[in-house]
């Protein structure tokens, strides 16, 4: 009888610590500027700064069913040097950390790779991938690229 | 109570006594339709939670069915449940021993579909991840929390699906069966918590979860208030005990058991409660036996054939030996008659219910009674079944002799009664006699929706 509540206790407690969150797994980008979030309604990102010509640009909070998503992305003129998740979701759902541990870089890639926010949606991470698009269209279009 | 005591008694109209709430098949009809309206409910949920927009996308058709596959798993364990958890609603209407038997066909199933779930969960999840199988299945145990209560309720539900595999059962002792199968409580809130956890389809959706949450809640309140609640009251306001126990042939013994307002107890004739004999070592495991007379002047009877552990040591009880009570149950009562002509069939211990059904029958039916013995002295009750059928009217048939000399094919039972087509038939006894009588009823014409039995080998 105790060791049948002691067994239910320890299952239920069982909260295994996470490699903290799935931002931590990308390249670590030298920040370049200061980081200021907006509000979904705005659209619009603020804070920019400026470093030799390189820009750091925030985008849009983008709230979805999962948790929010938010990108910062550095151009060099015209073209797209780097791109950060500051947010993805999976703080309180593990089903969402695990998507984003994969999610996030594959996305980072992709937009790397096309050098604007046309990037395909990746399966499995469908409301992770139109977040992470829709931040980032808005951090390009401050930037003007 | 002597035979004589009860011969006696006969003629005294019993006062107060109460019946069993009358069935109600619509009621019974409506949980059964509810029952159907909740797994569509489930699968909705599921369903409408899912952007059915992106199944194309690589895994994700095969997430999509380990999440229905899971969430139809969980719905089947409720209703898996509920079948046994004494409703009176669906008990009056279909006898505990037909839910018994849905119970355990329906039984696998939550197992397939968990086993499904888990499986389509972890190779879908390894697809999106672009992993391998068991690379995700160390992820999902280690990193999902919930996911290992989620299995630890398996591999319980599976310990309670094996020890109930008749082969495997009929081997174990009742005592490991039964703890095995209360694991499965344990396995079931478990399993509550991994769903809430870690449910893709409540992430995000209050509604959803909370509806999910109040189907839970609701199974457990209803199976905390019929299977320990109503028992527990009924104990303690009829406070049964047993006054005297009497040998009534061979193995077979009637105890008189008497207590507080005991005629108050809402019985039919035919119906049986499971009863605990509350002394060390026999308390925790409850038996049922049915009632043999209808209660009168504070005291009821059960006749007990002394053939496993239990109905041996209840054949030894000392008078004064307190009893716990669960029940009534059973539609084995003049309930289910739909006409006023009947034939009331018993078998060896089987006339046990028969008799008390007899008891009770409306005024007005016009009966035959069958009873079975291989042996005069194995007719229990002889006296008394003679009494109430002169009583009541009924044409007394005791057929007693070996198999072979008791033919109980068609022509034989028309022979008894010609007219077995036009009535209700109710029958008790060993399976195989059962079987038997219900077939020669069937192909004399009678009803089969008019057959009744009282299974007395759960």
């Amino acid at each position: 009888m105790i060791a049948t509540a002691a067994a239910t206790a320890g299952l239920l407690s069982f909260h295994p610590s996470r490699s903290a969150t799935p931002v931590a797994t990308e390249p670590k980008a030298t920040t370049t500027g200061t980081t200021a979030t907006t509000n979904r309604s705005k659209a619009t990102s603020s804070g920019g700064s400026t470093t030799g010509g390189k820009r750091t640009l925030t985008g849009a909070v983008e709230e979805t069913r999962y948790g929010a998503v938010q990108v910062q992305v550095t151009v060099s003129g015209r073209r797209i040097t780097d791109v950060r998740a500051v947010q993805l979701p999976g703080a309180d759902n593990p089903r969402s950390d695990q998507i984003s541990s994969y999610a996030g870089p594959e996305l980072r890639a992709e937009a790397l790779q096309a050098q604007s926010a046309s990037i395909d949606v990746i399966s499995g991470a469908t409301y992770t991938s139109e977040g992470y698009k829709a931040s980032l269209q808005t951090a390009l279009r401050e930037a003007g690229v | 109570m002597t035979e004589h005591a009860i011969a006696a008694e006969l003629h005294v109209r019993p006062r107060g006594r109460r019946a069993a709430a009358r069935p109600n098949p619509a009621l019974a009809n409506a949980m059964a339709s509810l029952a159907g309206a909740g797994l569509g409910l489930t699968l909705l949920l599921t369903i409408s939670t899912e952007r059915l927009s992106s199944l194309g996308n690589r895994g994700e058709l095969v997430v999509f069915l380990g999440r229905l596959a899971g969430m139809a798993g969980a719905y089947a364990m409720i209703v898996l449940v509920l079948l046994v958890a004494r409703l009176p609603v669906i008990e009056r209407v279909a006898g505990q021993d037909r839910l018994v038997a849905w119970h355990r066909r329906l039984g696998p199933w939550p197992l397939y579909l968990v086993a499904a779930h888990g499986v389509l969960i972890t190779l879908g999840y390894a697809a999106q991840a672009r992993t391998g199988a068991a690379a995700e299945l160390w992820t999902l145990l280690t990193t999902y929390p919930g996911v290992l209560a989620g299995t630890a309720a398996f591999g319980l539900l599976i310990g309670a699906g094996v020890s109930s595999y008749r082969r495997i059962r009929r081997r174990l002792a009742y005592e490991t069966w039964w703890a095995v199968h209360l694991y499965t409580y344990l396995a079931l809130f478990l399993a509550f918590s991994h769903q809430v956890a870690n449910g893709q389809p409540f992430v995000g959706h209050p509604v959803a979860r909370a509806i999910w949450t109040a189907m839970w809640v609701g199974a457990a309140a209803a199976i905390l208030a019929y299977r320990v609640g109503v028992p527990l009251v009924r104990t303690l306001v009829h406070r049964p005990v047993v006054e005297s126990v009497q040998c009534d042939g061979p193995d077979v013994v009637s105890i008189i058991v008497r207590g507080r307002a005991l005629d108050r107890l809402p019985v039919s004739g035919g119906q049986f409660l499971q009863w605990r004999v509350l002394r060390r070592a026999l308390w925790w495991h409850a038996h049922p036996y049915s009632l043999s007379s209808l209660p009168r002047n504070g005291r009821l009877r059960l006749t007990v054939k002394a053939v496993g552990d239990h109905s041996r040591a209840l054949a030894r009880v000392a008078p004064g030996t307190r009893l716990a009570i669960e029940g009534p149950y059973g539609a084995f009562t003049r309930d289910a008659l739909r006409g006023d002509r009947v034939l009331l069939v018993g078998a060896g211990v089987g006339i046990t219910p028969v008799r008390a059904l007899l008891e009770d029958l409306p005024a007005g039916v016009d009966a035959d009674v069958i009873v079975r013995a291989s042996s005069d002295r194995e007719l229990v009750l002889r006296d008394e079944i003679r009494a109430w059928s002169q009583r009541r009217g009924a044409r007394l048939h005791e057929l007693v002799g070996p198999r072979a000399q008791v033919p109980l094919h068609r022509d034989a039972l028309l022979a008894l009664v010609p007219d077995v087509a036009v009535g209700d038939v109710y029958v008790c006894g060993p399976d195989g006699f059962m079987t038997r009588i219900a077939h020669s009823a069937v192909s004399a014409g009678a009803d089969p929706a008019r057959v009744h039995f009282e299974r007395f080998e759960f």
